[in-house]
């Protein structure tokens, strides 16, 4: 009996040791395949950002106008600033809880929809001056009881 | 003596009937448990290398859409798409309501053109030949252009005094929960092919399963694996992998190695334990083993065994208790698909600043 204890301890161990070094490389595939949505949703939020100013100098507004508001953190999507924008796609201030939806055209948005795992946070700051703004944004999700971010940086400036 | 009697008796006892049972049984509870883990593991796998495989190449073609678009200019001649436009959105799936193809000048003066067309990614560049450029191993749900955040407009002009902004979404169905394909033909559970965990066979996974090599171009219209469909044998030959080409009411399964005979009429028992009816003139229906094979339900009647008899199209698959419409619409959530989105805003501005 003893030997046949020690033998199902044996197995027992190597089998929990595969599936126990092959769990975390689960996780991890899954994590870099979010993290790789994220990238895209966080350089739409940069590109959404710039549009606007593109917009703003076109129509003779201030550079600025409205971005400027976003120090705190601001909410956008590929709506945002556009004709098709409703009261759901405008700018406004970041809400934690309020999570990037698919909306029924199958578009990352905060239209009505089934929610996504992530939310996404623009903020704009001034660091040199008026003429630069430096645009941060920032994709929070969650997975499997852990907290991932993805974060990028790019500065836009003054053409008027 | 009687000591070394002792010892030899202990040394030639040997193991008992329940000692041995017992030994059996754990090994064989252990060994269920390493293969159902193995299993596991390799399927896992599986997902992971499709994943990072679709990550590289859906990386690749993100970036180098994006890129291009961002880089369009607008075409003053009229030689690419109409002259003052900057982009024109191609490809309008009207049932849907989106484009899911995009027109432009480059920055070169090239006329390129990105669209999805059976299923895959392609482009053209001035007119030449189209080229697949995200692996057709991949099954894309969609693909849609939108100018503006608004999904009506087709174009986008100098004179829209609005810096043109183009979003582009990709949804690319994840591996271990794949499409749902209409017109799927009934298939068994003991057939031999890839199946996901919900045993749905995996169409465009790069593996000419055996149920592909038999089912061919009807359950896997797009994302063939096998490349040339083989004829089914005709009604009285044999079974061939659970495949017959039965007669003029159309294909049906059957039980290996058996004759292909007709299934049974409306109203007749269903017999042929393939849970298949020939029902009406409308087409095939499921049925359960013994009952009764009865009318299968119509466009615009409950859906009650899977199936609907759609339309022109053919037979296609609906969920129990909903109403069986015309080819019922393909449902995604971003629980079974990959979706990337991104959005480009032009890179030099309509209008000069200066203006």
């Amino acid at each position: 009996m003893l030997e046949l204890i020690v033998t199902i301890a044996i197995l027992s161990f190597g089998i929990v040791a595969v599936y126990g070094a092959f769990s975390p490389l689960v996780k991890l595939n899954n994590s870099n395949s979010m993290r790789f949505r994220a990238m895209y949703l966080g350089q739409e939020g940069f590109e959404v950002v710039r549009n606007i100013r593109d917009n703003n100098v076109i129509g003779a507004q201030s550079w600025s106008f409205l971005i400027d508001a976003c120090s705190q953190g601001c909410q956008a999507d590929y709506k945002t600033g556009t004709s098709a924008e409703t009261s759901d796609n405008q700018l406004k201030p970041y809400d934690d809880n309020n999570f990037l939806k698919i909306n029924s055209d199958g578009l990352y948005s905060y239209d009505a929809g089934e929610n996504t795992i992530f939310k996404r946070k623009i903020t704009v700051a001034q660091p040199m001056g008026s003429d630069v703004l430096k645009i941060n944004v920032q994709i929070f999700w969650d997975y499997s009881g852990e907290s991932f971010n993805y974060e990028t940086v790019g500065y836009l400036y003054n053409w008027q | 003596m009687k000591y070394l009697t002792g010892i030899k008796n202990k040394k030639s006892r040997g193991v008992t009937m329940i000692e041995l049972v017992v030994v059996l049984a754990i090994f064989m509870i252990m060994i269920s448990v390493a293969v159902t883990l193995f299993i596991s593991i390799i399927q896992h796998q599986r997902g992971i290398l499709y994943e990072q495989e679709f990550t590289n190449q859906a990386s690749y073609v993100t970036e180098y859409i994006s890129r291009t678009i961002r880089n369009a200019k607008k075409d003053i001649l009229g030689d690419c798409i109409s002259a003052g436009e900057i982009y024109k959105l191609t490809n309008y799936d009207g049932s849907l309501g989106f484009y899911s193809g995009i027109k432009f000048l480059t920055e070169t003066n090239i006329c390129q053109q990105f669209f999805m067309s059976a299923g895959t990614l392609n482009e053209i560049k001035d007119g030449g030949v189209q080229q697949n450029i995200l692996s057709d191993k991949f099954t894309i749900n969609y693909v849609r252009f939108i100018i503006n955040g608004d999904k009506t407009l087709e174009r986008a002009f100098e004179t829209d005094v609005r810096q043109p902004r183009v979003t582009f979404v990709l949804s690319v169905e994840k591996l271990n929960q794949p499409i749902v394909q209409n017109n799927l033909n009934p298939f068994e559970a003991t057939d031999v092919y890839a199946q996901n965990n919900n045993g749905i066979p995996i169409c465009g996974d790069g593996i000419c399963d055996n149920w592909e090599a038999i089912y061919c171009s009807n359950s896997c219209p797009l994302f063939n694996d096998c490349g040339v469909c083989p004829v089914a044998p005709p009604s009285g030959y044999s079974c061939v992998n659970n495949m017959c080409l039965s007669d003029p009411l159309g294909t049906d399964s059957c039980s290996p190695n058996s004759l292909c005979g007709d299934l049974p009429i409306t109203g007749r028992s269903c017999t042929n334990n393939n849970n298949i009816c020939v029902s009406s003139p409308n087409g095939v229906d499921n049925c359960t083993l013994g009952l009764v094979c009865g009318t299968p339900p119509t466009t615009g009647s409950s859906c009650v065994s899977g199936m609907c008899v759609g339309n022109s199209s053919g037979i296609n698959t609906c969920v129990v208790g909903s109403i069986c419409d015309t080819i019922p619409p393909q449902v995604y959530s971003s629980q079974n698909a990959i979706i990337i989105q991104t959005t480009v805003s032009q890179k030099d501005l309509i209008i000069s600043p200066t203006d």
